[in-house]
């Protein structure tokens, strides 16, 4: 409190309205749970709750061979992030260490165990299994709860997120997936237009799923292990509801039911089944037959039907002692659905709806996978014990010695930095889960965290998932999706939105029942479906009846208000369905809002007050019940008001501030409401692009590839947005002072017109990093790589030219420029590597070594910034060289204005030629106005205005989204200062010295730079290599090759009939080949002889294509005789 | 990084000359001149100093292209008088008036300062109010 | 000189930054060309050689160098005696064409230092950076170059030369050069949709009910208001004089370049 600036303590005695304070929560919610909160709170969960529960799920080892023998886990910990210097030495280690040095950021996964080594007991504590790739900034990692002092010593941006991983020196984000909700029925209809029921049951052991269909007006049950689809009222009776009365009215007493149910119940009786037995029976003999899992004494048929029944079919409802009667209303719920929903559209779910998606973090994938190799190791470690107890050995059997822990550690590692999720148990394999944290600015790696993807496959031609859905409402961003295939695939979190973890359901089913929910085991079929009740459902199991769901609703709310259940927990009637859901599952999505009660929102002045002040925090607002979480399902129960003068007496809820539907992508931009809403949705992908700052620790960085600007600035017209994710501290882009206006043509499609005297002066000026790496191995016969010292001229006794950076222990030397082809390291290589050396008279031969050098490649020279030598995990020598550009914009270097407005650098015009205004002021680039008929980007016009206002002023103006400054104010301080109230100006031109006819929209925007720049992409070839096989030349601009006469501009050619142009593209500019043809056998020959005919006398030569030569030979090496007829160009064909 | 370097906007390469003379070979007494390694500075002020001229009957000057330095001039006059002439006597005049300008500045600043009383030193380290 | 124009001046503010004056009687392409030649050919000395010899600060060399040659030099005492470097008979560098300055900066304290435009040590008195050139009295800081923290520092050695805004901006002598001329709009070279919505322009003749002059088909603009605003590199009245001499020596060689050409043209055709 005693370190705040004049500014800060005027806005705390500032008097606090009541509306447009409340934002105030915002910050202090962001500053409870960080930006990447979702990807952090489900990390944590996993490696400190759900690891423990993996590990309880199977923590007993037992082996055949000896039935004494057991181990048993007793518990299990994830430790703090840690490196092995040497043997057994280990010293704790910063995430930037890692980056630097390749290595992996992980912690060791230590387990207590108890197990039998002969006739001992044994128990081990601390036992390491493995490494835990750690999350930066969940609870397991150094930065955590650091002060931003602590944190410039582990040389970390105070400002970075976090939310990612380090492995092998890469940092990882594992996207979150988007997918259709766990164990929750969803009605939908097949390709006849059939209503079907589907529900995908997942448990630890198993996932798998099971439909309800129809066919021929009969219903079905249809699974994975049966082979045919099992008539509806035979699986119920398998269940044991053998009655068909019970059977009926646990489906419903209406007329419709009745109605439909007759046919299935006929089958059921034609198929002659009229008790469990039969029915269990009847379905063993369509159970598919599985691969025999060895041993296991033989069940019959039904036996087996039996355990299907209990373990797999609809799996996540739990039968205990063969008691079917929860899973027999399950599926007569199903059912129940499929036959409302049958010809009556409304009752069918959407799959697109938010409400039935979950989305998987970090944590739950890294759960899953961490579960299927804990399995392995065990399963391993039982094998091992099979196999080595039975053998007679001196020592006694310790299973502590067999523990191997690579195989946990590579297969996470290998998981992460490879993004391949396989999962052999569910039979689940994904590809691209991980990504490279994108560290092209600040805000594309904030982009990164937020993002989601989708399991929907891109090719489909389907709008529905693509499309924008109602209920993302302030859940996910709007605006922010890629262009192009993944187009509303993939999403972003907006700003607010929370993804909840899993929490225990005990205390929650208690709860329920004390608030007179009914248990289902005590009711019959007939209460079940009775019209007067609600049914009440737990994370999508039946839990029970209750009369009065209103009222169990609202104790429940006011429970949850009060602290007693989680504050994730959400409950919401479906009226439709008429039952109640409890949801208390992890990756549902929901948002914090006021509480509204009486018609008067529970957070008052005094709060804010008292917020602002320090003495309360957010979860002092949950606490006290002042503000909720609410999913999207408890969404659709309530009333919320948008702003605090829509509430009236049915309002339960206030929305804390509209602006935070958005992104963090889109929420940088300003005016964002008065844009053209694909023009928001452009500048979330080009704001990704934008070079500027991207850490307070860039400078320490050596990443592959580094763009930064050289003098980044905050933009003149801020959002809230801006303010909270730290990106006026660490800003992409400059406030350019643009004169809208065309410009000697060369503005034409979108350029833009610089100003020379700007760049000189450094506007749009940008550094870029590039990294050279190389590593000094060790190999297997005691050979290893060198570094060698430059070679010397012999006359100049100078360091020849490609050594001449290179200091004396073959390294360049920083500060040193380097041009194409010179060396950076001079490195040698042993040319044996493999076999050891032969020793030549006891002596050990020196090993010969080839130079395998590291050159410098590339069309401009680059500066050494910095080398850095270090080891890395394989204690293998690493060099990093971090090479340096710096580059002033030219013409073809892309910018682009925060509204979707790219463009790239048309002409680069002398200051004196610019045209000024009436104060002498030249702008720094002059757009062409027909960039705003067509795009209607008026957030950009009034962002001019507020720039040029808050320059005159000398302070920031707020474009926020759905408020920022009013228009008519930011003119009266145009008008104040002299100007004109729209922000144009009366401009001369700086060529003939007359003004302009028109009067020029004059000020400041915010503008990018991009990080597409012709330097990287200028490509152009006289003659240059070809490839070796065809002769052609090379493609590709990294390879220096051609550019391609494709096939349609040889259309064009052929249409025209430019025949030999044609063949000089095609032929004799590519791979032109003078063969040696024999007219007698039509072979190729070789220097004027016929190999075949042995002859010279009817070889002719000619032109061709290296390829079709090549193909010939080809076709002749598969026994196929290509054989040419030569004729006389000019002689008639006969 | 591509761009040309900023000293070839005032520079004459080697062997480079400042002006050349293409005769227009399709109206008599015109001429066009090709001014290297100017802008519109010279060019502008050149062009309207021509038309003063009456005897000039067609004086226009453009920059071919804004990567070229350089502009060209086409001047055309009436027949006892060539562009050259023409060419020469506008700079002349141009150079008179920079010329006069300069004298009338010099004099103008002496006036002013001793009107507004002040000792050139003292005013010399004072610095402006803000 | 039977079609020169007689111009004439008339200041109307002069401080050491600002300089109004009113020119007459000449042509707009007249006025405009010096208010182009002020921006872009009006010399002044700005350090345009860096090296560095040691740089352990946060900023890369390319930008250093960058930002000490954006400094202001004060140039007014010698920027006539001194030559254009590529004109110089000199090797390298020399009195004639350069002047040397050397930084050598080491911050040994806990404290941030900055290194600004006070830390760099001319060899010749009369060329400074413009802060250190004002009045001691005055809390000048100087122009930051770069900050250091403790154990960073940094050594280079800096040439500079004389130059114009032509080649970089680091040689522009202004800071704006506001020209007007026309306050009232009577030629009516722009269109004002609504005048009176326009703010006025502080040379405007007109009365407070009037928003624009009445329309003069036959005007000329002949009257020009300029404010020159110096960088502090050169008095503003010395840009004006500097730059109409820039503008003779243009003509000229130009005369004399064309009365060559002239010459040789002759020839060949004879």
């Amino acid at each position: 409190m005693d370190e705040l600036t004049p500014q800060e303590k005027q806005k705390l005695a500032a008097p606090i309205k009541t509306i447009e304070e409340k934002w105030q929560l915002l910050p202090a919610f962001l500053k409870v749970k960080g930006l990447v909160k979702q990807h952090i709170d489900s990390f944590n969960y996993f490696i400190n709750v759900e690891i423990k529960n993996i590990m309880k799920a199977n923590n007993k080892i037992t082996s055949d061979a000896d039935q004494n023998f057991y181990m048993k886990y007793l518990n299990i910990y994830v430790g703090m992030p840690d490196v092995e210097e040497g043997f057994n030495i280990t010293k704790p280690i910063s995430p930037h260490e890692c980056r630097l040095r390749d290595m992996t950021y992980s912690a060791p996964i230590t387990v207590d165990i108890e197990y039998t080594r002969g006739s001992q007991r044994i128990v081990r504590n601390n036992l390491p299994i493995g490494r835990m790739p750690i999350m930066l900034r969940s609870s397991n990692c150094v930065l955590v709860g650091k002060v931003p002092a602590e944190l410039a010593k582990l040389q970390e941006c105070p400002i970075d997120p976090g939310g990612y991983f380090i492995v092998r020196g890469v940092e990882k984000v594992i996207l979150i997936q988007e997918q259709l909700s766990k164990n929750r029925m969803i009605v939908d209809t097949d390709k006849k237009g059939n209503a079907m029921c589907s529900v995908t049951s997942s448990t630890h052991e198993r996932k798998s799923k099971t439909n309800v269909i129809m066919k021929h007006h009969k219903y079905y049950i249809q699974h994975n292990t049966l082979s045919e689809d099992l008539p509806i009222a035979i699986a119920l009776k398998a269940m044991g509801i053998e009655s068909d009365q019970e059977i009926v009215q646990m489906v419903g007493s209406e007329e419709m039911v009745l109605a439909a149910m007759a046919p299935c119940l006929e089958e059921c009786h034609r198929a002659q089944v009229y008790t469990q037995v039969q029915a269990l029976k009847y379905m063993g003999g369509k159970v598919r037959q599985r691969r025999i899992w060895g041993g296991g004494a033989k069940k019959s048929k039904a036996e087996e039907a039996r355990e299907l029944l209990q373990g797999t079919i609809i799996a996540h409802v739990p039968v205990t002692n063969w008691n079917f009667k929860v899973k027999a209303s399950y599926t007569a719920l199903m059912l129940r659905r499929c036959i409302l929903a049958q010809g009556n559209t409304m009752n069918v779910d959407d799959r697109d709806y938010v409400g039935n998606k979950r989305l998987e973090l970090a944590g739950q994938l890294l759960s899953l996978l961490f579960e299927d190799l804990f399995k392995k190791f065990n399963s391993e470690l039982k094998r091992i014990a099979d196999m080595t107890i039975p053998k007679p050995r001196a020592a006694q059997f310790d299973i502590v010695k067999h523990m191997r822990q690579d195989q946990i550690t590579n297969g996470l590692t290998h998981a992460i930095s490879s993004g391949n999720w396989s999962i052999k148990r569910f039979k689940m394999d994904r590809q691209g889960v991980t990504q490279v944290l994108s560290r092209l600015s600040f805000i594309s790696a904030l982009g990164h965290m937020t993002r989601i993807t989708s399991q929907f496959e891109k090719t489909r031609k389907v709008s529905g998932p693509r499309s924008l859905q109602p209920s993302q409402w302030g859940m996910l961003c709007p605006s922010d999706t890629p262009e192009g295939e993944a187009c509303g695939l993939v999403k972003n979190l907006a700003l607010m939105t929370h993804v909840t973890t899993d929490l225990p359901e005990e205390s929650i089913i208690r709860l329920a029942h004390n608030l007179g929910v009914e248990d289902i085991h005590f009711l019959s079929g007939d209460e079940l479906t009775s019209p007067l009740i609600y049914l009440v459902l737990l994370n999508g199991n039946i839990l029970g009846v209750i009369r009065e769901y209103r009222r169990l609703v609202r104790t429940f709310r006011r429970m949850r208000r009060a602290g007693y259940v989680s504050e994730f927990v959400s409950i919401s009637p479906n009226h439709a369905h008429r039952v109640v859901h409890i949801a208390s599952d992890g990756g549902r999505v929901c948002r914090p809002y006021i509480i509204v009660e009486n018609g008067e929102p529970r957070v008052k002045d005094r709060h804010i007050q008292e917020l602002t002040q320090g003495v309360r925090c957010f979860e002092d607002f949950l606490q006290e019940g002042l503000v909720e979480y609410l999913d999207v399902n408890e969404e659709n129960d309530c009333f919320i008001a948008l702003y605090e003068s829509e509430i009236h007496k049915e309002t339960t809820h206030l929305e804390i501030e509209p602006f935070t539907i958005l992104g963090v992508c889109a929420g940088l931009i300003p005016y964002p409401h008065h844009n053209q809403s694909p023009r928001n949705t452009y500048q979330c992908a080009m704001g990704k692009q934008a070079m500027g700052t991207i850490g307070y620790n860039q400078r320490n960085r050596i990443d592959s590839l580094m763009y930064l600007l050289c003098y980044p600035q905050a933009p003149m017209v801020k959002t809230k947005t801006i303010d909270l994710i730290g990106f006026d501290k660490i800003p992409a882009g400059q406030n350019a002072t643009v004169a809208v206006m065309s410009y000697s043509g060369y503005d034409i499609e979108d350029a833009l017109i610089l100003n020379k005297a700007s760049l000189d002066r450094g506007f749009g000026r940008c550094l870029v990093y590039r990294n050279a790496k190389v590593a000094l191995k060790r190999y297997a016969n005691q050979t290893f790589d060198k570094v060698m010292g430059p070679m010397i001229d012999a006359e100049t006794k100078k360091q020849i030219w490609r050594h001449d950076i290179l200091d004396m222990d073959g390294i360049c030397s920083p500060g040193e420029k380097v041009e194409n082809k010179q060396l950076l390291v001079n490195k040698y290589m042993p040319t044996v590597t493999i076999n050891p050396l032969q020793s030549s008279g006891g002596q050990p031969q020196q090993p010969e070594y080839r130079d395998v050098p590291l050159g410098y490649k590339g069309p401009m020279p680059s500066y050494i910034e910095k080398v850095m030598i270090s080891s890395n995990e394989e204690e293998a020598f690493i060099i990093k060289i971090l090479l340096r550009q710096t580059r002033r914009p030219e013409i073809g270097d892309k910018f682009s204005s925060r509204h979707g407005q790219k463009g790239v650098c048309g002409l680069i015009v002398p200051q004196a030629d610019m045209p000024f205004s009436n104060l002498g002021i030249c702008p720094d680039i002059i757009m062409n106005p027909h960039g705003y008929p067509s795009r209607m980007t008026v957030g950009k016009l009034i962002e001019l205005m507020g720039s040029k206002a808050g320059v005159l002023e000398g302070k920031f103006h707020y474009g926020t989204a759905f408020g920022g400054d009013k228009v008519s104010d930011l003119s009266e301080v145009l008008v104040k200062h002299g100007f004109n109230y729209l922000g144009k100006d009366f401009v001369t031109s700086g060529i003939t010295g007359e003004p302009l006819s028109a009067y020029i929209f004059f000020g400041p925007i915010f503008y990018q730079k991009l990080k597409h720049m012709v330097i990287d992409k200028m490509h152009a070839r006289a003659k240059g290599p070809r490839a070796v096989l065809t002769r052609q030349p090379t493609e590709g601009r990294s390879r220096d090759g051609g550019l391609r006469l494709g096939e349609m501009e040889r259309d064009c050619l052929i249409g025209y009939g430019a025949s030999m142009l044609l063949l000089e593209r095609l032929m004799i500019s590519s791979d032109a080949f003078e063969v040696d043809v024999c007219n007698q056998c039509g072979l190729l020959g070789y220097s004027g002889w016929c190999h075949y005919c042995k002859s010279s006398s009817h070889v002719s030569s000619l032109k061709m294509p290296y390829a079709c030569k090549l193909l010939f030979q080809e076709l002749q090496s598969m026994n196929i005789v290509p054989r040419l007829t030569l004729q006389k160009y000019n002689k008639e064909v006969s | 990084m591509n761009a040309q370097p900023t000293f070839e906007t005032f520079l004459l390469f080697d062997g480079e000359k400042k002006v050349t003379i293409e005769k227009d070979t399709k109206v008599p007494n015109a001429a066009i001149f090709t001014v290297n390694k100017e802008d519109h500075t010279l060019g502008n002020a050149l062009r309207t100093q021509l038309l003063k001229d009456p005897k000039v009957l067609f004086a226009g000057y453009k920059v071919p292209h804004p990567l070229e330095n350089k502009f060209v001039l086409r001047i055309q006059t009436v027949a006892e008088y060539s562009p050259q002439e023409a060419f020469t006597n506008a700079i002349t005049d141009l150079m008179a008036e920079v010329s006069l300008l300069e004298e009338n500045f010099k004099v103008a600043f002496k006036q002013f300062l001793k009107k507004t009383k002040t000792n050139l030193k003292q005013y010399l380290y004072t610095c402006p109010p803000h | 000189m039977p079609y020169a124009n007689k111009p004439t001046v008339r200041i109307t503010e002069s401080t050491s930054e600002n300089l109004k004056f009113i020119l007459e009687d000449t042509d707009l392409s007249v006025a405009n060309a010096l208010r182009r030649v002020f921006i872009a050919e009006t010399p002044i000395i700005a350090i345009d050689w860096v090296q560095i010899n040691a740089n352990t600060t946060v900023l890369c060399d390319e930008f250093l160098a960058q930002r000490v040659g954006l400094i202001p030099l004060a140039s007014d005492d010698v920027i006539d005696k001194m030559q254009y470097s590529r004109d110089c008979t000199c090797e390298e560098f020399c009195q004639e064409c350069s002047v040397e300055f050397t930084l050598d900066v080491k911050c040994s304290d806990d404290q941030t230092r900055s290194v600004t435009s006070a830390d760099l040590i001319s060899n010749n008195s009369e060329v400074v950076p413009v802060t250190s050139k004002q009045d001691s009295t005055q809390e000048q800081k100087g122009i930051l170059i770069v900050k250091l923290r403790k154990g960073q520092d940094l050594k280079l050695k800096a040439y500079a030369r004389k130059g114009f805004a032509k080649e970089h901006a680091k040689w522009n002598p202004t800071c704006g050069v506001a020209f007007e001329y026309d306050p009232d709009n009577i030629l009516r070279h722009t269109t004002y949709p609504r005048p009176e919505e326009w703010p006025r322009s502080e040379f405007s003749e007109l009365s407070d009910d009037e928003y624009q002059g009445t329309y003069d088909p036959n005007g000329k603009p002949n009257k020009f208001f300029f404010n020159v605003e110096a960088v502090g590199s050169l008095m503003p009245e010395k840009i004006i004089t500097s730059g109409l001499s820039v503008m003779k020596k243009k003509l000229s060689d130009l005369q004399t370049q064309l009365a060559q050409e002239i010459r040789n043209d002759q020839l060949t055709i004879q």
